[in-house]
């Protein structure tokens, strides 16, 4: 993989995002996994770390879609869960950085 | 360090951080939070989605589901096996939670997913062994009628368990629900019996009789109340009916023949674990059903509001069943196949709470450490079994479930006092009962004489029964079997503690854990009825005056406020002539308070002892109407004012009870505490009088509310106490002694509201919440508005709404 190829860079950070997504809605691992594969693209570990974490705030973006699609009362009535909101979002923004500390370790 | 190990170092020590993170988040006690709340993945947000899939294969034949815009399931199909497994899919889908908790309340598996706080009430259901009694029904059901059908209902209920994400309260309490069985169904049937039913009364006024003495518990717990607001025998409406000439004497109804043993206590552990799971007394509800003779379309017109506690989701789920032969509609206990309260193309029906006897207490002498009993002329060893609680976080705990030959027996550790530490217990539930083939066949019925055959299988629970058909019948009876107890061939009454050993109060023809007789029972012929009467009502006041019935029937009734408030209305809309369902949906808003005018003489006996601003307010209270509603400020003060003068009754007549006991369960109703006089209060009535009423003041000022509507709010919650379960707040007129019932601080109240005309004219109908048990659907909670401001939906029951699911059966499938 070429990181200094733009458009191979955006290609393989969409398609990471896209397999990260389907492996998140299967098990909490998938967001550790899908920050992992977001982060690889990167040019650098730092950008590979807020990839990371981008890659969590968009779970949390596309659960809330996915109650939105649901019903108009299943965002609010998740948005009251105060304790799984937190894990929700502890969750997801850790588990993406952790995920994006990969793009360091392969380099 | 070379640039290179420099990097290896770093790429090792960010492995190192990376994979110890998710080593923590699999093998730390984080891990379960996860599974449960991380986004995308967490049960907790796929419950949100439980959509079913639009066509499901069924082994039971074709049918379809249809939800309303009330989250109402309406069902159709050819044949009964393909409606049940439809139900008990739409009941899977939207109250699974619900039924697995009732279930476990009932088989005393609760503090296997709640923990210890649940402990108490799971040995006493064990104890009971309400599964047994459950067994034993459907080993009785199985093969009637109804057997095929609840197997179908529960083959239903499992597929939705399999098909849809489990309800978001499993995932909180990680765990899963077991398959619904068919002994779970009859199980529901004895949770509600148990409500309506179970009391410990019996054990109260005994304790209270050795305590407080006779007098005290007579004037105190008083068998009966003093009032003509009787159910049967009301002037033009019931006066006519069937008085049974009976087979046997009937027995005094008061204590006077109990003086040939000395009363005992309950041992104050036994008490106090009782007292916590004994059933609200309040449990009760409205009935009545106007003649043709009387409305203005010369139909019928019967309406019922059974009074429950309100939760979310509701104790009822409505639902709309179509099959070639009927339709119905109405609602049921989740967990159930059948509309219990309804009505169908032919009539509607209604229940409310009878309050007769059916439980009684024993004792025995025993010997051998307690496992034997004397039972006659010869000893008996109790039958005991050591079962095994599973507690949540904590060990297990074994306890001995005993029976006799009455029923169940509990027990306490006796702390060496002179109290009864031991009881049997025999109940009519404990029995194998028929209720659920009755509940079918009044889905079923075609008209008054199916509905009066129908009845003769309702074994459970005692019951008032209303009908109106579209041929213009009325029917009003008391349903369920009442023993006649027998010591020495001779009808007594069950008002007391019976020594088991001297073989008294025995129930002929009763089998606990096993299947009974209508021998040694009232005949079904004789239990109180009347067919086609002008009108009727019921408000579980008494059902019949005792001199004109030939049978022992209750221990006590409920206190009369609504039953009399009810016959006044009635009276008036019959007399004022061609009565309306609108009449009788008003008649069910009706907010008037009948205890302002019972209490005006304490009342009155207080104003001499308040000055200024607490007179003034007391002037409020004598000068108001009676009627609860929000807008005024009279009623909230009298509430709190009742809270109060009961508060200091318990301290000042009461605080000669055993300091263990909860002498708060030992206050009379309020029908008798406005009765008693200046003996039973510290310094007298008048000065408690204006000190309770100061103190109502008091409270009323310090939660800052203004008006009745501040304080008299729904307050409705699920049974986790989460905000996003709970429903929300809404102000709502009414009290606990109010037609439109409602009682705050017990959260119970109009369970169900409907009003049926036996003509063309739809009926009506409304939930205390929503149909659906998913708290993230718009149908959790969407009745709730409407209901506290005393609005109906209509009650049709066309194959209206969008096809949610076909179930294919046959070779579809």
């Amino acid at each position: 993989m070429t990181r200094s190829d733009r458009v191979t860079r955006y290609s393989a950070t969409v398609l990471a995002v896209v397999a990260g997504l389907g492996i998140a809605s299967v098990h909490w691992l998938g967001i550790v996994a899908g920050a992992a594969l977001v982060a690889l693209p990167q040019r650098t570990t730092v950008r590979g770390l807020v990839a990371g974490v981008a890659f969590g705030a968009l779970t949390l973006c596309v659960a809330a879609v996915g109650l939105l699609l649901v019903g108009p009362d299943a965002l609010p009535v998740a948005l009251e869960m105060t304790q799984p909101l937190g894990v929700a979002v502890g969750a997801a923004l850790v588990g993406g950085a952790v995920g994006g500390l990969a793009r360091g370790v392969v380099g | 360090m070379t640039e290179r190990s420099g990097d290896l170092t770093r790429r090792a020590l960010l492995a190192a951080v990376g994979g110890g993170a998710v080593a923590g988040g699999f093998l730390g006690p984080v891990r379960g939070y996860l599974s449960a709340f991380a986004p995308l993945s967490g049960g907790t947000w796929d419950a949100a989605a439980d959509d079913p899939p639009v066509r499901v294969d069924s082994a039971h034949g074709d049918a379809t589901l249809r939800y309303d815009d009330a989250g109402v399931p309406r069902i159709e199909a050819e044949t009964e096996a393909a409606l049940s497994f439809a139900a008990g899919y739409a009941q899977g889908a939207d109250r699974l939670f619900q039924m697995d908790l009732q279930r476990r309340q009932l088989r005393g598996n609760l503090s296997a997913v709640v923990g210890e706080a649940t402990l108490d009430s799971d040995r006493f259901h064990v104890g009971m062994d309400f599964a047994a009694a459950a067994d034993a029904t459907w080993a009785e059901v199985r093969d009637t009628d109804a057997g095929p059908l609840v197997e179908a209902y529960c083959d239903g209920v499992n597929r939705a368990r399999a098909d849809l994400p489990l309800p978001v309260e499993f995932t909180l309490l990680d765990y899963e629900p077991a398959p619904w069985t068919p002994a779970d169904v009859m199980l529901a049937e004895k949770l509600i019996a148990w409500g309506l039913t179970g009391s410990f009364r019996t054990l109260r006024k005994e304790t209270l009789r050795a305590e407080l003495g006779a007098d005290a518990a007579t004037t105190l717990i008083p068998d009966r109340l003093d009032h003509d607001a009787a159910i049967l025998g009301h002037d033009g409406a019931t006066n006519d009916w069937p008085v049974p000439l009976g087979s046997a004497v009937r027995p005094p109804a008061e204590d006077d023949d109990r003086s040939t043993r000395a009363a005992l206590g309950t041992d104050p552990g036994l008490d106090r674990w009782l007292s916590g799971v004994e059933p609200p007394a309040w449990a009760g509800s409205n009935s009545w059903a106007v003649s043709g003779e009387h409305t203005a379309s010369g139909d019928p017109i019967m309406a019922n509001d059974p009074h429950l506690t309100l939760m979310a989701p509701p104790v009822w789920y409505e639902q709309v069943l179509r099959h070639p032969e009927y339709e119905v509609r109405g609602v049921t206990f989740p967990g159930v196949p059948f509309v219990v309260i309804g009505e169908n193309d032919r009539g509607a029906w209604g229940f409310t709470n009878a309050g007769c006897d059916v439980i009684d207490f024993y004792e025995y002498e025993t010997r051998a450490d307690g496992t034997e009993y004397r039972y006659g002329d010869r000893w008996r060893s109790f039958d005991i079994e050591t079962r095994t609680i599973e507690v949540a976080g904590a060990p297990d705990v074994d306890v001995d479930v005993k029976k006799s030959a009455h029923g169940a027996v509990l027990g306490a550790t006796a702390g060496g006092d002179e109290f009864r530490s031991e009881l049997g217990v025999a109940w009519t539930g404990l029995s194998a009962t028929r209720t659920t083939s009755a509940i079918l066949d009044l889905n079923r019925s075609r008209g008054a004489a199916d509905v009066d055959e129908a009845l003769r299988r309702f074994d459970e629970p005692t019951q008032c029964f209303v009908y109106a058909g579209h041929d213009g019948s009325v029917r009003y009876r008391v349903t369920g079997q009442v023993p006649i107890r027998r010591t020495d061939g001779d009808a007594v009454a069950g008002n007391r503690v019976f020594d088991g050993t001297a073989r008294e109060g025995e129930w002929a023809g009763y089998t606990p854990y096993g299947e009974s007789s209508w021998d040694g029972f009232i005949p079904y012929e004789e239990m109180p009825h009347v067919d086609d009467p002008p009108y009727v009502g019921t408000a579980n006041q008494r059902v019949v005056d005792d001199a004109e019935y030939p049978y022992y029937l209750a221990e006590d009734y409920s206190e009369p406020f609504r039953g009399i408030r009810l016959w006044e209305r009635l009276d008036a809309l019959v007399d004022g002539g061609d009565v309306t369902a609108a009449d009788l949906r008003d008649l069910q808003r009706d907010v008037h308070d009948g205890r302002l005018a019972h209490f005006r003489p304490v009342l009155e006996d207080a104003r001499d002892e308040l000055s200024g601003a607490a007179r003034d307010d007391l002037g409020t209270v004598l000068e108001w109407d009676g009627e609860a509603v929000g807008s005024e400020r009279a009623p909230l003060l009298f509430v709190h004012f009742l809270d109060a003068y009961e508060g200091r009754f318990v301290a000042d007549a009461l605080g000669d009870l055993d300091g263990r006991r909860d002498a708060a369960a030992y206050a009379p109703t309020q029908w008798v505490l406005a009765t008693l006089g200046d003996e039973w209060f510290d310094g007298g009535r008048a000065v408690a009088a204006a000190d309770a009423f100061e103190k109502a003041r008091e409270r009323v000022g310090a939660e800052g509310w203004e008006l009745y509507r501040d304080y008299n709010r729904t307050r409705i919650d699920h049974p986790f106490d989460q905000s996003f379960l709970n429903y929300p707040r809404y102000p709502t007129d009414g009290s606990a002694a109010t037609l439109f019932n409602f009682r705050v601080e017990a959260g119970a109240g109009s369970s169900w509201r409907q009003v049926c005309p036996q003509n063309d004219t739809p009926s009506r109908c409304i939930l205390p919440g929503g149909n659906d048990g998913n708290p993230y659907a718009e149908s959790y909670d969407d009745q709730l508005a409407a209901w506290a401001n005393g609005e109906f939906k209509p009650m049709d029951r066309a194959m209206s709404g969008d096809l949610a699911v076909r179930f294919v059966g046959g070779d579809e499938a």
